[in-house]
């Protein structure tokens, strides 16, 4: 199999995109699909895929939920809050949207004083319902294994805290190693019930993978970074552990991407390498199981001119494909099935459909 | 003196042949090198024999204007072979000169340029020759020779001696320096500055500023002449501008090679800027300190070490600051940095560290009240953590906006039987009352548990150590070595070695930078700051207009900025990736620079994540992006992107 799978680097492709930059810029807006909202995309903080359930900030400050052309207030807040919605990163289409548990991070006093590691308030929340659940502080909550587990991170104290919300809510907490880097933190994916993978940082900056057993507690180290100033990225495609090693800003080196079958091997010696470049990209992993790919924001600026796009990784055939041609794409995330690319104003989604039904309207015909 | 000439340009080629000759290969053969040290011995025994018998022949010399008149006073032949043996490489390279013109030749031997590497060089061999033709060699002074020579010649000298006096270098370097702009510029400079009549005078002064150098890093005794040495050059340094002294060592070390002297002025990086002080050195000092792991005041020759250190090795800048980074890692390479240094507006500012204080509205407002602030407030004596706060709270004190500064030491008044806060600023400043440790002291004193006069430091509490004599007694305000994530650093107050909790530590604020919702804009930072310091702000609509902005007036050296606010995860993405709709953490950076590189605009940007001296070249589109999606989820809708100038 060709390490190099970057297809835009093909010398057609790459005459292509740059002669014709101004055009492709156009057709891939045109080509992706404008997320369009009965709310104001400005307000959104969780959209599901049908459109069924809309959580957004409103005027006051306050969290709203709008179904069915009802709303219920979650939260009271003022104008000095915000708040970020967040789900189980690796989307399952086979859980049902009524018992789906997403995480509400709430920031107060954000316009007077808020920054990148400051502590978010995080609770649960089951998706449609009104209620939430206080969960701790922290930033970066992720939902595993379809709600059993919840994970954050606590900067202040270097803590990954985690929840198990099945063995009668008890609490893990996994002090990291990490002494000399106070904006790093870590990603975390949770394979089964018996462990977890974290990412962490020895004293030369040398980002590394760990496990961590939920039954004793131990820590394993099993991969480390060949160089510090290198991110390490994971995120599972059913067995698939994905790893992405990924330069950081300021640090040149290469970029590559990795794949291990945990379910039957733990040797990270066997790590399987299936992406390779020799540019610095931005990363920013996420995996996808319902369709089997993975994505990533890859560097494919040359000498001339930067660029970045989202592309996805096809595991079956093994290639990358862009999937935006913005120039400028920095982030992306997946809600509810829905890749979503934020450029400029307006939000386009990448992979997935947006079909909205107008359940009120057909409800009251019948 | 033609005589003297004659046998020097006979001797010219042996000469040159004798200097090298240790870097011969021949030397390797054997006979060859115990040849020149036979002939060198003899030289010298020659040498010996000739001022020998010039000291016997001084009692003879008279000195009446009418018979020195009568007689012809050359440099001994010998001895000046002796002079030209003892001359550094930059001083030969003049000798052509010297040759074809007497005076320049006279000028060379007035400011011991010929034999400079002679420590006591105060004295000559000449020879006297009488009419009809005898010649008798005389031991003279310097003074001598030239009041000799000079009685009747080379007026011309004098005006070039004038130039060069050390108060007027400063005009004649205004009138006749420039940096160079391209190869072709600095050739010309150096031929120029070469043909001078005034080099040897010039760099008479960097041969002092030399040989005192090498005479106060030896221990061993200094006689009175290296005493001398050493005051002289004192007074060079005084007397002379830092810029032109770096100018001045350039030419004069570089008189025989040009690539040499022009390399300086060709390289651009920053640190290449700071070596000939057109760059400001802080921002190059801090990571020289970590680069040489050098404890000691950084010299200028520690500079250079650690210049090519970081042109060599350019990863070397992305990871200092271990053992424990004050603020976003890794940093952007020497090379990047570099760049980002020579736009940067800020590299005047005092060294800050953000993650001690780690809130973006008031790191960005101190560091905009300190960028608009007379040069001489910029300067602040305090440790990095006071420099990350201090602009902004006067400020805020002078205007009686502290209610908002949460930074408190509060404690019970046992007389006025309630509870008293004391504001601070974080960190040490041993010259501001109102710095942390010196208003702890306050309020232990007021508690009635410090004595009048004591003092509180503040320590890392892994150099805390209760068991040794000096941490026995005293007031110690122990900081965590964790970071301050929560808004404040924590620590721990010891007394006399007791940990005292009856002081509660308040921490963080209530400040907006600009406003939002409700909270109206004259309650804001800006607003303050604008009126405060009477800047003249507006908004800026789009790049072509940031970058007339920034480059309009630029030669008048107008103070100017652009301030944004923006959502860190579209400018920085592979720090703080996107997790969800319209998820944002704001930042305000500050736009020293921007430039069109290949049709696409770069900004030079502090980020209130990075320390000050790290600033960030980035594309503009991703500041667009970051800017847009601020405004997207801010509740009016406010764009936080102005142009502020003085």
């Amino acid at each position: 199999m060709p390490l190099n799978n970057n297809r835009i680097s093909s010398p057609f492709l790459l005459s292509f995109f740059i002669f014709s930059l101004p055009l492709c810029s156009l057709f891939s807006q045109e080509k992706l699909k404008k997320l369009l909202t009965k709310q104001q995309a400005n307000k959104i903080r969780y959209l599901s895929s049908d459109g069924e359930f809309t959580y957004y900030q409103g005027h006051n400050g306050n969290l709203v939920l709008a179904s069915n052309y009802e709303t219920k207030e979650i939260i009271k807040g003022d104008q000095n809050h915000q708040y970020f919605i967040t789900e189980e990163s690796s989307f399952v289409s086979a859980q049902k949207n009524s018992s789906k548990k997403i995480l509400l991070e709430i920031i107060p006093d954000f316009y007077t004083n808020s920054h990148a590691l400051k502590n978010h308030q995080i609770h649960t929340l089951i998706l449609g319902e009104s209620l939430s659940t206080p969960l701790g502080e922290g930033i970066r909550g992720q939902i595993h294994l379809k709600g059993r587990y919840i994970s954050y991170y606590r900067p202040s104290e270097k803590k990954i805290i985690l929840h198990d919300s099945a063995s009668n809510k008890k609490e893990y907490s996994i002090q990291l190693q990490n002494k000399i880097n106070a904006y790093f933190t870590p990603s975390i994916v949770i394979p089964e019930n018996n462990y977890l993978f974290y990412t962490d940082l020895n004293e030369k900056n040398q980002m590394g993978l760990l496990l961590f057993n939920l039954k004793d507690g131990k820590i394993n180290p099993v991969y480390k970074t060949t160089i510090s100033g290198k991110k390490i990225e994971i995120c599972l495609l059913n067995n698939l552990l994905i790893l992405g090693e990924f330069p950081l800003p300021g640090v040149d080196s290469d970029s590559s991407i990795f794949s291990l079958d945990i379910e039957k091997e733990k040797d990270f010696s066997l790590l399987k390498k299936i992406y390779h470049s020799e540019k610095a990209d931005t990363g920013n992993l996420q995996c996808n199981s319902n369709l089997k790919e993975f994505y990533f924001i890859q560097n494919q600026s040359s000498e001339k001119k930067k660029s970045y796009e989202l592309v996805r990784y096809d595991l079956q055939e093994e290639k990358v494909i862009n999937l935006t041609n913005f120039e400028y794409t920095t982030n992306y995330f997946i809600m509810d099935g829905l890749v979503l690319v934020p450029f400029r104003q307006d939000y386009y989604i990448a992979r997935g459909s947006y079909e909205t039904k107008d359940i009120s309207f057909s409800n009251k015909k019948k | 003196m033609n005589r003297a000439i004659f046998f020097f340009l006979i001797t010219f080629s042996f000469l040159s042949a004798s200097e090298t000759i240790k870097d011969d290969p021949l030397l390797s053969m054997p006979g060859i090198y115990t040849s020149y040290k036979v002939l060198r011995q003899k030289f010298y025994t020659e040498l010996r024999i000739l001022k020998k018998k010039a000291k016997e022949n001084n009692q003879y010399f008279v000195s009446q204007e009418e018979d020195l008149l009568k007689k012809q006073y050359e440099l001994n032949p010998l001895f000046l072979f002796y002079l030209w043996q003892r001359t550094s490489p930059p001083y030969r390279s003049l000798l052509p000169m010297a040759i074809e013109d007497e005076c320049y030749f006279l000028s060379l031997i007035e400011n011991r340029s010929l034999g400079d590497k002679i420590t006591r060089n105060d004295f000559l061999i000449i020879d006297e020759v009488d009419g009809e033709g005898g010649i008798k060699p005389l031991y003279l002074s310097l003074q001598q020779y030239l009041a000799i020579r000079y009685k009747s010649k080379c007026y011309a000298n004098h005006e070039s001696k004038e130039r060069s006096k050390l108060e007027n270098i400063s005009y004649f370097f205004q009138q006749n320096f420039h940096i160079p702009q391209s190869p072709k510029d600095c050739h010309a400079l150096f031929q120029e500055w070469h043909q001078r009549k005034e080099t040897p005078y010039l760099c008479r002064y960097n041969s002092i500023l030399q040989k005192a150098k090498k005479f106060s890093s030896k221990q061993s005794s200094q006689n009175s002449t290296k005493k001398t040495i050493i005051r002289t050059a004192q007074t060079i340094q005084e007397k002379i501008d830092k810029k032109n002294l770096h100018h001045l060592e350039n030419f004069c070390s570089h008189l025989h090679d040009e690539k040499k002297f022009c390399q300086l002025y060709l390289d651009e990086s920053y640190w290449n800027q700071v070596l000939i002080g057109e760059g400001a050195i802080s921002p190059m000092k801090n990571r020289c300190h970590l680069l040489l792991q050098s404890k000691q005041e950084i010299k200028k020759e520690d500079l250079k070490k650690c210049k090519d250190l970081m042109i060599q090795s350019p990863h070397l800048c992305t990871h200092l600051f271990l053992p424990y980074r004050l603020s976003l890692m890794p940093s952007p390479d020497c090379q990047m940095t570099s760049e980002s240094l020579n736009k940067s507006k800020m590299t005047h500012l005092p060294q800050d560290c953000p993650m001690k204080s780690p809130y973006p509205n008031l790191i960005s407002s101190s560091r905009i009240i300190s960028y608009f602030s007379p040069k001489a407030e910029q300067q602040k004596k305090g440790d990095c953590q006071y420099n990350n706060l201090s602009s902004l709270y006067h400020l805020l004190e002078k205007n009686r906006q502290l209610e908002k500064w949460k930074h408190q030491f509060c404690y019970f008044d046992a007389i006025e039987k309630e509870e008293k806060c004391l504001r601070y600023i974080p960190g040490n400043s041993n010259d501001d009352p109102a710095s942390e440790t010196r208003t702890l002291e306050k309020v232990l004193s007021k508690m009635g548990l410090l004595a009048k006069g004591s003092s509180c430091q503040k320590i890392n509490r892994l150099d805390y150590n209760p068991l040794l004599l000096r941490y026995k007694r005293g007031c110690f305000l122990l900081e965590e070595q964790a970071p301050c994530l929560k808004g404040y650093c924590p620590s721990t107050l010891i007394l006399d070695a007791i940990e005292i909790n009856t002081v509660k530590m308040n921490y963080g604020h209530d400040y907006s930078f600009t406003s939002f919702g409700t909270n109206k804009e004259e309650r804001s930072l800006f607003h303050l700051i604008k009126t405060s310091l009477k800047l003249n702000a507006r908004s800026i609509f789009n790049v072509t207009d940031l970058s007339n902005f920034l480059q309009e007036n630029e030669k008048k050296l107008k103070k100017k900025m652009a301030i944004m606010t923006l959502c860190i995860e579209d400018v920085l993405p592979s720090f703080f990736p996107k997790k969800s709709f319209n998820q944002c953490t704001p930042e305000n950076i500050l736009i020293s620079a921007i430039e069109q590189k290949e049709g696409q605009f770069f900004a030079t940007v502090n980020f209130s994540v990075d320390d000050v001296y790290t600033p960030r070249t980035i594309e503009w589109n991703f500041l667009y992006q970051g800017m847009i999606n601020y405004q997207q989820i801010h509740p009016s809708n406010q764009q936080v992107f102005y142009a502020i100038e003085q």
